[in-house]
């Protein structure tokens, strides 16, 4: 096996979870992969072996998708600096084992593309706030807000979802 | 039970079992492949251009060169008709000191005696003569001895010097028009002057009555070839195939090419040449048996859907069945190959010339099977996944081209290719490397 085929056996997978979040649906996630991959191996030459392959890797999915996602939506995030409402922990009251990933997912979908990606990238990626401000060129007060926003969202979807179940 | 909605979203993710699709890589792979087939493309275009812009600017360089020559000759021309102006100049104050010196003597009226000689614009020689037509005409004679000598050594100069070619077809020297008929003596000494400028310039004329008929020269030449030759490799075939082949002897079988190629002649000593040829590459793996326990998996053959044998090195078959058939393996690499070549002559003469040729050929995989091949049958039933779509060969060689006629030109050359980045996942040393002739009738243009 070639060595690109063994650096997609070893990666694959785990890139594809990057991809999923980031996407509309499994195919558009497929797509995500495969350009991600093409990119990485055009570009092996600029790893300069200061971190691990696979966090670079990671870094180049999570632009090809970003790439994708502006692509396709208008981000144009809320400007709010109010960090107090956006610093607190929210907190629903489910049981963890009636949830499953592809629920939560399909929530994270419903969001507006703005909150969708500050979510994915704080949450799911642990982006920092100054990370997130970097790469999507915006204050890490709107960062903030974003999440905060997103996160209130969540929890008001979750707990209808639970509600109807009961 | 209150979760942080954070870590609720986080734990699944982590639980979860997410896996890209298997087929997703075969799609990546072709795209790989296009990719890389684009960029050798692209590269053999950029080297084709620029090759293509060396040719046009070595062309006119060589262009001004002929200019250049053909200027020098015009001034070589110059240069030979102002010295043979410059010697019927001298020749004329050779005269009129002579002439002079006899007015001095004789103490007679004084003659102006002007001759001029205007080669280049076609003038005719005046000379203009007020009286005394005796003593002109004893320094006529006297003059004419001193010319004829000066003369004598000048066209043995010019014969010596050849750069009599292309002088003008004929002496723009007019004669005595100007001269009146009661001058006749004077028209007498003229004439002679004339007729030693002639003698002067026989040489000249005659070279000039042959002018030189350059032939059109032919720079391009197109031929089509075909070869015959055989491959080889400096280690085992069998480990670009499978490691448990190692210890199989292999053959190399002979192979034939053919195609066109375009050379350019850019000197006498030197070419460029391009083409396209399509050539097949061939070993033979021997002691091998067919089994039909298929759970043996090869390292870089991939069987045929529907073919239920495999290649083997031992001759057992499932359990009940009567051993493996004993086969040889042949495989067959064909290639595209597109070769950019220089030829230095070694050896020019008009009709024959001898030269090396050293270059690169860019490969394009195009055949890539494995046959299995007793006394019986040959049938393809695999491939190998080892070898890349795109290659390049090193070019040495040596050739022949022999003038058939103006336009025809037998060429034969003698080619050793050696191929590299040819797999995937082998080192170069595993490479083939083919030697073998092709040859064919060209057209030049």
């Amino acid at each position: 096996m070639s060595a690109q085929a063994e650096i997609y056996k070893l990666f694959a997978d785990k890139l594809f979870r990057v991809c999923i979040k980031y996407s509309k649906n499994y195919q558009d996630a497929q797509d995500t992969l495969q350009d991600s991959f093409l990119m990485i191996f055009k570009d092996i030459k600029k790893f300069k072996h200061k971190g691990s392959f696979e966090g670079w890797a990671k870094r180049v999915t999570m632009n090809v998708a970003l790439q994708k996602f502006r692509d396709k939506s208008v981000l144009q995030f809320d400007v709010l600096e109010d960090s107090k409402f956006a610093e607190e922990d929210v907190f629903v009251d489910v049981d963890e084992k009636n949830i499953s990933l592809d629920f939560l997912l399909s929530l994270i979908k419903q969001l507006t593309p703005k909150y969708q990606v500050v979510f994915n990238l704080y949450v799911l990626d642990k982006y920092s706030h100054l990370e997130i401000s970097e790469l999507l060129k915006i204050s890490i007060g709107t960062s903030k807000s974003n999440l905060s926003r997103a996160r209130k969202i969540l929890q008001e979807k979750i707990n209808n979802s639970t509600k109807k179940s009961l | 039970m209150k979760i942080n909605i954070d870590k609720l979203f986080q734990n699944k993710i982590k639980e979860s079992r997410i896996t890209a699709p298997s087929k997703l890589w075969s799609a990546i792979e072709t795209k790989l492949k296009r990719r890389r087939m684009l960029r050798l493309l692209s590269w053999f275009i950029g080297v084709s251009f620029v090759s293509l812009m060396s040719f046009m600017f070595l062309f006119f360089q060589a262009e001004k060169k002929s200019t250049a020559d053909t200027t020098k000759i015009s001034t070589s021309k110059e240069y030979s008709k102002n010295k043979i102006e410059t010697s019927i100049d001298n020749k004329d104050a050779v005269s009129e000191k002579f002439e002079k010196n006899q007015i001095k003597n004789n103490k007679k009226k004084v003659v102006n005696r002007n001759l001029s000689t205007n080669i280049t614009k076609g003038k005719a020689i005046y000379v203009n003569k007020t009286t005394d037509v005796k003593n002109i005409q004893l320094a006529a004679k006297k003059v004419e001895t001193t010319f004829f000598t000066s003369e004598s050594k000048n066209n043995q100069h010019k014969k010596n010097k050849k750069i009599i070619s292309g002088l003008p077809k004929k002496h723009p020297v007019k004669q005595e028009k100007s001269f009146g008929s009661k001058n006749d003596s004077l028209n007498s000494l003229a004439l002679k002057k004339i007729d030693s400028s002639k003698v002067l310039n026989k040489n000249a004329v005659i070279n000039e009555e042959k002018p030189v008929v350059t032939e059109k020269n032919r720079k391009w030449s197109i031929t089509p070839i075909f070869g015959v030759f055989n491959s080889s490799r400096y280690s085992e075939i069998s480990l670009a195939l499978d490691n448990s082949f190692e210890d199989n002897s292999s053959v190399e079988l002979p192979s034939i090419s053919f195609g066109y190629k375009l050379a350019y002649e850019v000197s006498d000593k030197l070419s460029l040449q391009l083409g396209i040829v399509s050539k097949e590459v061939r070993f033979l793996t021997k002691d091998l048996f067919l089994t039909d326990i298929t759970d043996f998996n090869s390292s870089n053959i991939v069987y045929n859907p529907g073919v239920l044998v495999r290649f083997s090195t031992s001759n057992i078959n499932l359990s009940g069945n009567p051993g493996a058939q004993s086969v040889s393996l042949v495989q067959t690499i064909g290639y595209t190959e597109f070769p950019l070549e220089i030829r230095y002559a070694l050896y020019n003469k008009p009709k024959l010339k001898a030269n090396f040729i050293v270059g690169l050929s860019f490969l394009f995989l195009e055949k890539n099977e494995i046959r299995s091949k007793t006394g019986l049958f040959s049938e393809r039933i695999a491939s190998v996944n080892n070898l890349l779509d795109s290659s390049l060969s090193y070019n040495f060689g040596l050739d022949i081209d022999y003038d058939l006629s103006k336009r025809f030109v037998f060429n034969a050359a003698i080619m050793l290719k050696k191929h590299f980045n040819t797999y995937s996942n082998y080192n170069n040393k595993t490479g083939p490397f083919v030697r073998g002739i092709h040859a064919g009738i060209g057209y030049k243009f």
